[in-house]
C-alpha cells in the first residue's frame, strides 16, 4: 500500500552543521493496517511522516502509495500533499480558529468539489462517528482538547483517504484522557479499515495499537516488527533498552558461544544464564538484558544468606520502592549493580533497606557490545527458536 | 526492500529529468517568482533611473549623452555642500529636541501615575495621520511674523515695542520638525521605559538611591540604545523631509535636499533634471547612511534592553503632590500636536484671516465649509485620495503577505532577495520617489502619466517595506501547520491564502492597512511631482491652494481630512491595543 524505500533528508540550518534527519529509512504498509513510527525525540519520525505527506521534499528515495510514486529522487518526482489525497492529524491539531467544527470538517471535503447535501452527509456521518455530532456549529476555539484531538481526526479521515498519518496526535492529553483515546483510536482505525502511519515516542502507545512498530534511531530503522516480537526479542542493545523498562546488566562472557546458544554471563560477583543474539568470545563485555516483572523478589532469610550466591541468585538491599497501583518496583542495590524487580499484585511486605534476594531468569538475552571490538558485528539473528522460547516464557 | 515495479525502475533520460527538476522548482517557488518580477518592474526602473539620469545630458534620459557636468555644477559654487551642511543640521537638531522631549514625556507616561496618560496615546496616534502641510500652515499662522496668534498676545501684554517672532527661520522650522517626528519618537521610546527591568531599578532604590538618582544611574543607561535608535530614526525622517523646509525654510532662503529637488525641478523656467537627480542621489546616500546607523544601533538596542518578560510591569512611581504639576508633561503632547490644528479650526470659520480673538467670533460663518465642499477640485482630490490609500493599502498588505509568506515557510536565496528588494525603498525619500516614478513614466510608452495609476505606483513602493513589517511579525506566530493541514486536505495554494491565511492574519493585515492607508492621507512629498491641475489628493490641493494665499479655504479642507483622521486613528488605537502592551510600537520596528 505504501512503500517507503531508501529515504534521505538532511537539513542545514547553518552552513556549518548538517544534520542527516533520514538516513536511508525504508518499511512497507501492508493495507488496513496501522503502522507506528517509534523513536526518541530527533529521531526523524516527524520527517518521514511529513516526507509521506508532501510537505517535506527529501534529498533521495522513493514513495509509492497505491503502487503509484508520489516521490523519486532519482526521477525528480514529486507530488505536492494536496495531490496526494492522504488525511493527517498534526502534533499541534492544527485546527483553524476561525471556523466552526463543522467547517473544519467540510474544509477537505469543500476543496474537492463536493455537493452540498454530500457534504453535510460526510461531516455529519464523521462527527457522529466522533461522538461529536453535537458540536457542530460551535467555534473550533471553544472545544477541550480531547475534542480538539478528535476533531482533528474527524477533519483528516472525513474524505476517506488513501491514507491516515498521525503525528502524536496523543501527546497534548492527560495521562487519562490519552488512555482512552488510544482505544478510541484503535476501535476507529479497526472500524474505518484507513491504511495508518502512526507516530509515536511513546512505548507504550506503540506496542497498544501496532500492527506493525518500526523503531527509528538517528534517521534509520533499527527494528521493525510486530509489538511483541519488538518487545520481546530486541534485536539490539538499544532496542531492548528503549523499549519496556529494562535492566541492562553489564558483564563478562565466560565461555565463547555461538548465536542463540546459552551461556553465562559474570555480573559483580555473580553469574546470571542467558541467551546470546550474537557470536561472541570468552571475556567479552556484554549486556544481559532482564525485563523487571521476570525477577523474583524476596526478603533474604538466614538460610538464604549462608549459602553461597548460586547462580541466577544475586543478594541485594532495597534503596527504594515505588508503588505504581497494579504493581510495586524496588531499585535494588546488588553488589554494586542496580537492579529493578517488579513485583505485580498487592504489595509485598518489603521495605527500604531490607536484604533481599533476587531470582534472575535464564533467559536474558545477553548482546555483546561492539566497543569491546571482539566480536565481529554479525548480522542479528531474528526471530530465532530459542528468542521464540524466551518470549514465551517471560510471557 | 527493492521491490521496485520494473516500468517504474526504466532509467529516466536525462533531459527529461533537467525540465523536470526546473518545472519543480518553479513550482514550488512559483509565488515567490511572481513577487520577485513584480517587485522588480515596480521598485528598480525608478531608482535605477533617476540615479542614471544625473549623468545624462538634456531632459530626455534615454538620448542624452553622458556627463559629470551636474554634479560639477552642483558643487562647484559650494552651493552642493551648503545643502547638505543645511539638511544635516536642520535634522540633527530636530532629532534630538524631539527625543529629549518624547523621553521625559514617556517616562512620565510609563513609570509615574501622572494624569492623561492614555490621552498622550491617542494623540500621538492621532498626529500619525494629520497631514504634515497642514501642521506646518497651523505652526505658521500661529507663530508666523505679522498677525499671528503669538504675536499679537505678545503685543496684548507688552504694547508696541514687544517682542517679535518670526516663524520663518531655523530655530522654529527646527521646532516645527521636532513636533512632527515627536510622534514616531515616542512610540519608540515609550516600550523602553516600560519594560526597562525593574530588579535593577529596586535594588538602586534599596542600596538608598534615590529617584533622582535611580533615574540617571539605572534607568537612563537601560534605555540609552532606545533613545539612540530614535535619535537616528527622527534624523532619517527629518533628512527626508519635505513639507516643513518648503512652508518654513523656502522663505527664509534656507534650502535642504529635498526643497533643492523641489526647485530645481518647479521653479526654473525650464526644469533641470540633471541637477535635481543629483540632489535626489545625494539624498538618497544621505539616507542610506541614516539607515546603516539606525541598522547597527537598533541590533544592540535588541541585545541591551529587551526585557520583554511578559506579566510584569515596573512599578509606578507614585508622584503625590506633583502628580497634578507633572500634567504639564503630558498635556504637552495634545498641546503640540492640537494647537496648530486649533489654529485651522479657526481660520476655518472665518471669510478673512485674523488671528484669534473675542471680537472674531461673531465674523464665523460656514462660509468656507460650503465652498469647500462644493468645490469639485477639492472632492475631486478627497476621493482620490481615499480610493488611492484604500488601493495602496490593499496592494502593500497582499504583496506584503505574499512575500512574507515565501521568507518564513520557503526559505531560499531568492525569497530573502524579495524581501531585501521590497525593503529597498527604505532608502528612497518621497520626494525622490516621486521624481524618479516621474522620470521612468513621462516617457514611457507605459500610459499612466497624469492618471491616478502613477500615485498608486509611488504609494505602493514607498510603503512595500512597511507591507512586509506588518505582515512578517503577524506571519511568524502563526503555527505552519495550520496552513499544512490545508495542503493535506487537497486545497490549492490560493485556497490556501485566501481561506486559511488571510481568515488567520486579519487582524494584523488590518491593522497593517489601516497604518498605510493613514499614512497615505498624510503624504505630500510623494505626490508632489505626480500631482497637476486635474490631479490631486488632499495634500497637494491644500499646497496649491496654500501656495495661491488662499488660507481660509486650505484651512477649512484641512479640518476636513482630519476628521476622517479621527475616526481611522481610533480605530488602529482599539486594534493594536496601543497604550496597553508594546505592539503600539509594532510600525517602527
Ligand atoms: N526544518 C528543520 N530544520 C533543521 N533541522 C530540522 C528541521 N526539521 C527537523 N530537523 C532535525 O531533524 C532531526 C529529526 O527531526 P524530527 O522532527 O523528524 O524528529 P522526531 O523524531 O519527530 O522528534 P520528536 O519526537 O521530538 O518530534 C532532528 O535532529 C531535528 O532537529
Ligand atoms: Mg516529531
Amino acid at each position: 500500500m505504501l512503500r517507503v524505500t531508501a529515504l534521505e533528508k538532511r537539513f542545514s540550518p547553518r552552513k556549518s552543521d548538517i544534520v542527516r534527519a533520514l538516513d536511508g529509512v525504508s518499511f512497507n504498509v501492508t493495507e488496513g493496517k496501522l503502522f507506528t513510527l517509534l523513536g526518541a525525540s530527533g529521531s526523524g519520525k516527524t520527517t518521514t511522516l511529513r516526507s509521506i505527506a508532501g510537505l517535506e521534499r527529501p534529498d533521495a528515495g522513493r514513495i509509492e502509495i497505491d503502487d503509484v510514486a508520489v516521490f523519486d529522487g532519482s526521477a525528480a518526482l514529486f507530488v505536492p500533499p494536496n495531490k496526494r489525497d492522504l488525511g493527517m492529524v498534526f502534533q499541534s491539531y492544527a485546527i483553524w480558529p476561525h471556523m466552526t467544527v463543522f467547517e473544519n470538517v467540510a474544509f477537505p471535503l469543500r476543496v474537492k468539489h463536493r455537493g452540498r447535501a454530500e457534504i453535510r452527509e460526510a461531516v455529519e456521518r464523521t462527527l457522529t462517528l466522533m461522538n461529536m455530532e453535537h458540536l457542530a456549529k460551535r467555534s473550533a476555539t471553544l472545544l477541550s482538547g480531547g475534542q480538539q484531538q478528535r476533531l482533528a481526526l474527524a477533519r483528516a479521515i472525513v474524505g476517506n483517504p488513501r491514507l491516515l498519518l498521525l503525528d502524536e496526535p496523543l501527546s497534548n492529553l492527560d495521562a487519562k484522557l490519552r488512555e482512552r483515546m488510544r482505544f478510541e483510536l484503535k476501535r476507529l482505525q479497526v472500524e474505518t479499515g484507513l491504511t495508518t502511519v502512526y507516530v509515536t515516542h511513546d512505548q507504550v502507545e506503540a506496542l497498544a495499537l501496532s500492527d506493525e512498530i518500526a523503531l527509528m534511531h538517528d534517521g534509520r530503522i533499527v527494528q521493525q516488527g510486530p509489538p511483541a516480537s519488538i518487545y520481546h526479542s530486541p534485536e539490539s542493545e538499544y532496542v531492548a533498552d528503549f523499549i519496556g523498562s529494562t535492566n541492562l546488566l553489564s558483564g563478562t562472557l565466560r565461555e565463547a558461544a555461538a548465536v542463540g546458544e546459552a551461556c553465562v554471563v559474570e555480573i559483580g560477583g555473580s553469574s546470571c544464564a542467558g541467551v546470546l543474539t550474537a557470536a561472541a568470545v570468552s571475556g567479552a563485555a556484554v549486556a544481559l538484558t532482564i525485563r523487571p516483572e521476570s525477577i523474583k523478589i524476596e526478603r533474604a532469610t538466614r538460610s538464604h544468606s549462608a549459602e553461597p550466591s548460586s547462580a541466577g541468585a544475586l543478594h541485594g538491599t532495597v534503596r527504594s520502592s515505588v508503588f505504581l497501583g497494579e504493581s510495586t518496583d524496588f531499585l535494588v542495590d546488588a553488589e554494586g549493580v542496580e537492579i529493578r524487580a517488579r513485583v505485580s499484585g498487592m504489595k509485598p511486605e518489603i521495605g527500604i533497606g531490607d536484604a533481599v534476594l533476587l531470582t534472575l531468569p535464564a533467559q536474558g538475552l545477553v548482546f555483546p557490545r561492539e566497543a569491546s571490538g571482539v566480536t565481529p558485528a554479525i548480522e542479528p539473528a531474528t526471530a530465532d527458536v530459542p528468542l521464540e522460547s524466551v518470549a514465551e516464557s517471560v510471557l | 526492500m527493492s521491490t521496485h515495479s520494473a516500468v517504474d525502475q526504466a532509467p529516466v533520460p536525462a533531459t527529461t529529468l533537467a525540465v523536470r527538476r526546473l518545472v519543480g522548482a518553479t513550482q514550488r517557488n512559483a509565488t515567490t517568482i511572481l513577487v520577485a518580477v513584480a517587485m522588480g518592474a515596480l521598485i528598480l526602473p525608478p531608482i535605477a533611473t533617476v540615479i542614471y539620469s544625473g549623468f545624462v545630458n538634456g531632459n530626455n534620459v534615454w538620448h542624452g549623452a553622458r556627463t559629470l557636468d551636474h554634479y560639477r555644477n552642483v558643487f562647484s559654487q559650494g552651493t552642493g555642500l551648503k545643502t547638505i551642511e543645511n539638511t544635516f543640521i536642520f535634522s540633527a537638531a530636530s532629532a534630538l529636541l524631539a527625543v529629549a522631549v518624547a523621553a521625559i514625556v514617556a517616562f512620565f507616561v510609563e513609570r509615574t501615575n501622572a494624569p492623561f496618560r492614555r490621552l498622550v496615546y491617542f494623540t500621538v496616534i492621532v498626529a500619525l495621520g494629520v497631514p504634515i502641510v497642514v501642521e506646518a500652515m497651523g505652526w505658521i499662522l500661529l507663530l508666523g511674523p505679522n498677525s499671528s496668534l503669538v504675536n499679537s498676545v505678545l503685543q496684548g501684554i507688552f504694547g508696541r515695542g514687544a517682542p517679535q517672532v518670526d516663524v520663518y527661520g531655523w530655530t522654529w522650522m527646527i521646532f516645527i520638525q521636532a513636533t512632527i517626528v515627536f510622534p514616531a519618537a515616542f512610540l519608540l521610546v515609550a516600550p523602553a521605559f516600560r519594560f526597562a527591568d525593574p530588579a535593577l531599578e529596586q535594588a538602586a532604590a534599596v542600596s538608598g538611591a534615590g529617584y533622582l538618582r535611580t533615574l540617571r544611574t539605572v534607568t537612563l543607561p537601560l534605555v540609552r540604545p532606545s533613545l539612540l535608535a530614535a535619535v537616528l530614526l527622527s534624523l532619517i525622517v527629518g533628512i527626508e523631509s519635505f513639507e516643513v523646509p518648503a512652508l518654513i525654510g523656502t522663505p527664509a532662503h534656507i534650502n535642504v535636499l529635498s526643497t533643492a529637488i523641489y526647485f530645481e525641478i518647479s521653479n526654473a523656467v525650464q526644469p533641470d533634471f540633471g541637477a535635481a537627480a543629483v540632489y535626489a542621489t545625494l539624498l538618497m546616500a544621505c539616507t542610506i547612511f541614516g539607515l546603516y546607523l539606525y541598522q547597527r544601533a537598533t541590533a544592540r538596542a535588541h541585545r541591551f534592553v529587551t526585557v520583554t518578560g511578559k506579566g510584569y510591569r515596573p512599578d509606578k512611581i507614585d508622584l503625590m503632590k506633583f502628580r497634578w504639576p507633572s500634567a504639564l508633561a503630558t498635556l504637552l503632547v495634545p498641546l503640540i500636536i492640537l494647537a496648530p490644528v486649533f489654529m485651522l479650526l479657526w481660520a476655518s470659520f472665518l471669510r478673512y484671516y485674523s488671528a484669534p480673538s473675542v471680537h472674531q467670533v461673531r465674523h464665523f460663518t460656514l462660509l468656507n465649509y460650503h465652498d469647500v465642499l462644493h468645490s469639485a477640485s477639492f472632492l475631486d482630490a478627497l476621493k482620490n485620495t481615499f480610493i488611492l490609500g484604500l488601493g495602496a493599502a490593499v496592494l502593500v498588505m497582499a504583496i506584503g503577505l505574499v512575500t512574507a509568506w515565501g521568507v518564513l515557510r520557503r526559505p531560499s536565496i531568492l525569497s530573502r532577495g524579495v524581501d531585501q528588494l521590497g525593503s529597498l525603498p527604505l532608502v528612497v525619500p518621497g520626494v525622490v520617489l516621486s521624481l524618479a516614478v516621474l522620470r521612468v513614466f513621462i516617457n514611457s510608452p507605459i500610459p499612466i502619466y497624469d492618471t491616478s495609476w502613477i500615485i498608486l505606483v509611488a504609494l505602493v513602493i514607498h510603503y512595500l517595506p512597511w507591507g512586509l513589517r506588518f505582515n512578517h511579525a503577524g506571519l511568524i506566530t502563526q503555527h505552519r501547520e495550520l496552513e499544512e493541514a490545508a495542503d493535506v486536505s487537497g486545497a490549492s495554494r490560493l485556497r490556501v491564502f485566501v481561506r486559511i491565511l488571510v481568515p488567520l492574519m486579519r487582524p494584523m493585515l488590518f491593522a497593517g492597512g489601516l497604518f498605510v492607508f493613514m499614512a497615505t492621507m498624510r503624504q505630500l512629498s510623494l505626490v508632489i511631482f505626480l500631482s497637476g491641475p486635474n490631479l490631486n489628493v488632499v495634500s497637494s490641493w491644500i499646497w496649491a491652494i496654500w501656495n495661491n494665499a488662499a488660507l481660509p479655504e486650505a484651512a477649512t479642507a484641512a479640518v476636513v481630512v482630519i476628521v476622517p483622521v479621527l475616526v481611522i486613528a481610533a480605530l488602529f488605537y482599539r486594534l493594536t491595543g496601543a497604550g496597553n502592551d508594546s505592539s503600539a510600537s509594532v510600525g517602527f520596528r
